[in-house]
């Protein structure tokens, strides 16, 4: 049985998606504050777009759109271009209130579009197809910088061997 | 050690911060509330302005003989009157996007009113910016097509001078709304007033 409801209350779209669209922005932008801003920005999109869904899938691939093309936005804004280069993922503002692994930090020391397609494939769980609607990219693309991506995480984790 | 596996452990501890949260959704609690009263205004205001502006075309109408010129419809006002009746109103191109969206949002919205056959009314082809009635796309599969070609595309930084190979297309959506597009060298797509350019 569909039980699919178009109009859902704000406190149900935040208890569904919030999580969701933060990890994305935190795991694209590795700042609390600018993933904040992120999430502030696509939920007053939902809000102004009052777009209609076929189904609930149709909705979070919409959210999430959204949240990486604000994270684009993010990162041409001319704000964000004067920011200085942190080369080394550790001084990136995180929240300290958590224990971050080396996994964590491998990814964060990826190329930005590259910690997208990790976050997705691995945490989303999202298949090649799902991952080209999202970015908008062609599939070679995305196959291209997932297996980039690995690469340099297998040569950066390299000494615990994880399995990809 | 599975990647996947720690990946999602450290993930499933990144929460944003619950008074950010809180106060975000007192916030859009009061936004959509307006949202929906702002709504409601704009479509009891468009009902008044329809039936205005279709009083005034169909005066215009009456007086001047409005009919087909030799073969230019590029003037929407004319296509909107022939097309649709005289019920509706004709909208300029600025009113089918929200400003705040990014390009690759609009471009979203423009491709998924194509794919849309309930939406989308007519399509034109053209290889030149003025359309006839012998430019209209007749064939619903050719159309179908054309939208799934060109369905995922990423922002190009490519300037629209340098493309050549111009083919103009202008689609009539069934509330009235004209959009026009030109795609270059089968692979660049460019939406009139909108700043980026789009590849394949």
């Amino acid at each position: 049985m569909n039980d699919f409801k178009q109009d859902i209350s704000v406190k149900e779209l935040f208890s569904m998606y919030s999580d969701m669209i933060y990890r994305i922005a935190f795991a694209r932008t590795g700042n609390r504050y600018d993933a904040e801003d992120i999430m502030e920005n696509t939920f007053l999109k939902y809000i102004k777009c009052n777009k209609k869904f076929r189904e609930e899938e149709h909705r979070k691939a919409w959210l999430l759109k959204v949240t990486v093309n604000s994270c684009n936005s993010f990162f041409t804004s001319g704000w964000s271009k004067h920011r200085a280069q942190l080369d080394d993922a550790r001084e990136i503002s995180y929240s300290t209130e958590f224990e971050k692994s080396e996994v964590y930090y491998a990814v964060a020391a990826l190329p930005e579009k590259y910690r997208v397609v990790v976050h997705l494939f691995y945490y989303e769980e999202m298949s090649i197809e799902e991952i080209c609607e999202i970015l908008g990219a062609k599939e070679s693309t995305v196959k291209s910088q997932l297996h980039r991506a690995r690469e340099k995480l297998k040569e950066i984790l390299k000494e615990e061997q994880y399995e990809f | 050690m599975n990647f996947k596996d720690s990946y999602k452990r450290d993930n499933e501890k990144i929460v944003p911060d619950p008074e950010f949260i809180s106060d975000l959704e007192k916030k859009l609690e009061i936004m959509s509330s307006q949202e929906i009263k702002r709504r409601k205004n704009i479509s009891v205001a468009f009902k008044i302005c329809s039936s205005c502006a279709a009083a005034v075309i169909l005066t215009v109408g009456i007086t001047l003989g409005v009919r087909r010129s030799s073969g230019s419809i590029d003037n929407p006002m004319h296509q909107a009157g022939k097309q649709t009746g005289a019920g509706s109103a004709v909208f300029s191109q600025s009113d089918w996007y929200d400003s705040g969206m990014t390009c690759s949002e609009i471009y979203e919205v423009f491709i998924n009113r194509m794919a849309d056959s309930s939406d989308l009314s007519l399509l034109y082809r053209s290889s030149s910016n003025t359309f006839t009635d012998e430019d209209l796309m007749n064939d619903k599969d050719e159309i179908k097509s054309l939208v799934k070609s060109y369905s995922r595309v990423t922002v190009s930084d490519k300037d629209e001078k340098d493309l050549n190979n111009a083919v103009y297309y202008m689609a009539q959506f069934e509330n009235g709304d004209i959009i026009k597009f030109i795609i270059y060298d089968g692979m660049y797509v460019k939406i009139k007033n909108i700043d980026a350019v789009f590849s394949l």
